[in-house]
């Protein structure tokens, strides 16, 4: 059986037009009528929105269909997940619309539910994506693109939307854990700062202007720490001139500091302590670090 | 103490395993709260998953090692202190506790075997007849929270005192002392207090009982006859740490000097993997870095100007030994010229006993 025109069928509210536009289905499938069936109960379409879009897109007029009898909204609902088979990998956009479905038809989201739609394991299922639901649209917008994990999302939900906004119009600049760690550092410096919007989205502009946006953020949210490391940097590269190599601890925690040279002649060597001593009299500012 | 209305605030439900549905502890509880639930259970996962959380208090008697040294830090000095786990658990809500982290969703367990653990603590006793032995029972809950209600420190007060060198220390944020007051016999019993400003207790601190409470039960102790010690840990670097840290050092000059067996001191810490369980504490905008045992500290030279003001100010008022818990030797050698092996009034606190 094959049902058209489907573009009544499209037009109609489409209150189970959950899913994206995820598969492309090849025209020829469509041309020999072998894609699988538009799903209607009680007139109404259950499944297979995306493949009417497409059908309408590339001018096919008609498609197999399947009607099937009246059932609980709950057992269609399981129906139309069960046939879009692709559990583990929706999208929060898609969580959000079973979950609003779910919410607006009564619907208990339990575990048999979640398990369909996530293949396996997933706690608080329903608090995430009540989470995303809150979420401002920007935000939205970053972790539906996949450049966000709800997690960090979750973190940096207070940040302004323009920053989000901006943070996603110049993707380009940041790498996915960059912009992870970007936004929270973002997050943290106005929160340790009191920033109010306008300071945060001017403070993430220029940021983002920069040569190395993570590079310069780091040192706003670390002054101390990435003061050190230009101080250290300065004596470090005194001592490089001279062929050695001075090294200090991991994030200045510890004792010692290291050098280390190559020499090639009793001459080469000589040239490397005389300027070990001439470096001796930073040392006690270069122990300030520890 | 009013028990029935005080701890109805923070125990909802009793559980009990058969062997400790008995014990002095458990009678203690139901007569005391008699409105409380008691129930029997086989083991903890048999609590009603309604009741997991941390008004439940579950009383056990299960053996297994409730005796043992302190987990210290890799990498870093360990001050040698054996710890027994009384109560596993701590309602007080500290910000700042990772134990919060780990056990928000835990009933609070009351080991009630005291014969059992008196037994291994014994061991070690024995075995360690010379040494200086520190044996707390502060590191998995407050010791004195839930104390007055079950009574059980008595009993370690009681036998440790026959050990002339076995010091047994209660640590608290509680001021619940009254109940240890009358104990006649305390040998080298120990009082402590966790102490941090006011202004850090109200912002970071939960339910725990006020500064002026805590020097107040500190001073009601060691009147009785109980030694002193003081715990700054952690150490928080607020906004005007150094005045508050300072008023906190100088209101110790009451105490009679030699009554305060030793200070410790750390600054604020977490792991890595606990830091978004932590929330978003003001504190924790402050600069940490990663240190050697895995755990995220303040940098070490601003650690070290922490210590060295703190210690100061502690040596001055008190004159009592100070230790830093869980420190790496570089902060030992850069805040007291040395580690702690070689400072002499600190061989009680740090000499290794045998197991
Ligand atoms: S008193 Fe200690 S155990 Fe209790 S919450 Fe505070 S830090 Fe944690």
């Amino acid at each position: 059986m094959t049902i058209s025109p489907f573009e009544a069928l499209l037009s109609m509210s489409g209150e189970y037009d959950l899913f994206l536009d995820i598969k492309a289905w090849p025209k020829l499938l469509f041309e020999n009528n072998l894609t699988p069936p538009v799903i209607l109960a009680d007139d109404v379409p259950i499944w297979g929105f995306s493949l009417m879009r497409q059908a309408r897109d590339i001018g096919i007029p008609e498609l197999p269909c399947m009607r099937i009898s009246p059932a609980e909204k709950k057992d269609l609902l399981y129906i139309a997940i069960a046939l879009e088979n692709r559990a583990g990998s929706y999208s929060w956009e898609e969580r959000k619309n079973i979950l609003e479905f779910c919410l607006i038809n009564n619907i208990a989201v339990d575990d048999a539910i979640i398990q369909t739609i996530e293949a396996g394991r997933f706690t608080d299922w329903q608090k995430k994506t009540e989470k995303y639901i809150g979420f401002p649209d920007s935000l939205k917008k970053l972790v539906q693109s996949r450049m966000l994990d709800i997690k960090s999302a979750e973190k940096i939900v207070s940040l302004p939307e323009p920053c989000i906004a901006l943070v996603y119009e110049k993707k380009e600049k940041l790498t996915h854990s960059e912009r992870r760690i970007f936004l929270e550092q973002l997050h943290e410096v106005m929160q340790r700062d009191g920033l109010a919007e306008k300071e945060t989205s001017a403070l993430c502009r220029t940021m983002l202007d920069a040569p190395d946006p993570v590079k310069l953020l780091e040192a706003a949210r670390y002054p101390n720490l990435s003061s050190m490391q230009k101080e250290f940097l300065q004596h470090a590269q005194l001592l490089r001139k001279q062929g050695i190599a001075l090294s200090a601890p991991d994030n200045f925690e510890g004792e010692a500091f290291f050098i280390r040279f190559p020499f090639v002649s009793r001459q080469n060597f000589n040239k490397k302590v005389n300027a070990l001593q001439a470096f001796e009299n930073h040392i006690d500012e270069l122990f300030t670090l520890l | 103490m009013n028990y029935s209305h005080f701890y109805n605030d923070y125990i909802h439900a009793v559980y009990a395993t058969p062997a400790a549905k008995d014990s002095l502890a458990a009678c203690r509880v139901t007569e005391r709260l008699p409105g409380v639930p008691f129930s029997i259970v086989a083991s903890k996962d048999d609590i009603p998953e309604k009741h997991k959380n941390q008004k439940t208090v579950f009383l056990t008697a299960t053996p297994g090692k409730k005796f043992g040294p302190c987990p210290g830090s890799k990498r870093h000095l360990c001050c040698n202190y054996l710890t027994i786990n009384l109560y596993e658990g701590c309602p007080i809500g500290c910000s700042y506790c990772i134990m919060q982290a780990y056990l928000n969703f835990e009933p609070v367990t009351v080991n009630v075997d005291i014969e059992a653990i008196t037994k291994e603590l014994d061991e070690v006793i024995q075995s360690n007849p010379d040494t200086p032995i520190r044996i707390g029972t502060g590191e998995t809950g407050d010791s004195l929270f839930y104390d007055p209600l079950f009574e059980l420190s008595k009993n370690f007060i009681e036998h440790c005192a026959q050990f002339p060198n076995v010091y047994f220390e209660v640590k608290t944020k509680s001021h619940f002392v009254d109940h240890l007051l009358g104990i006649p016999n305390k040998g080298k019993a120990v009082v402590a207090f966790s102490l941090n400003p006011q202004e850090i207790i109200d912002a970071e601190e939960g339910i725990a009982s006020s500064l002026a409470q805590r020097l107040e039960a500190a001073d009601k102790a060691v009147k009785a006859g109980y030694l002193l010690a003081f715990h700054f840990d952690p150490i928080i670097r607020v906004k005007n740490w150094q005045e508050m840290y300072l008023n906190v050092a100088d209101q110790l000059s009451q105490f009679e000097k030699g009554k305060i067996v030793w200070i410790s001191l750390g600054t604020v810490r977490y792991p890595a993997q606990l830091k978004d369980r932590l929330g978003s504490r003001p504190w924790l905008y402050d600069e940490f870095v990663p240190c050697r045992d895995g755990k995220h500290r303040y940098i070490q030279r601003i650690r070290t100007e922490i210590y060295r003001s703190v210690a100061g100010w502690l040596t001055e008022s008190t004159g009592a030994p100070l230790y830093m818990c869980m420190e790496s030797p570089a902060v030992w050698r850069r805040v007291f010229g040395k580690i702690s092996s070689k400072i002499d009034n600190l061989c009680a606190i740090f000499t290794k006993v045998h197991r």
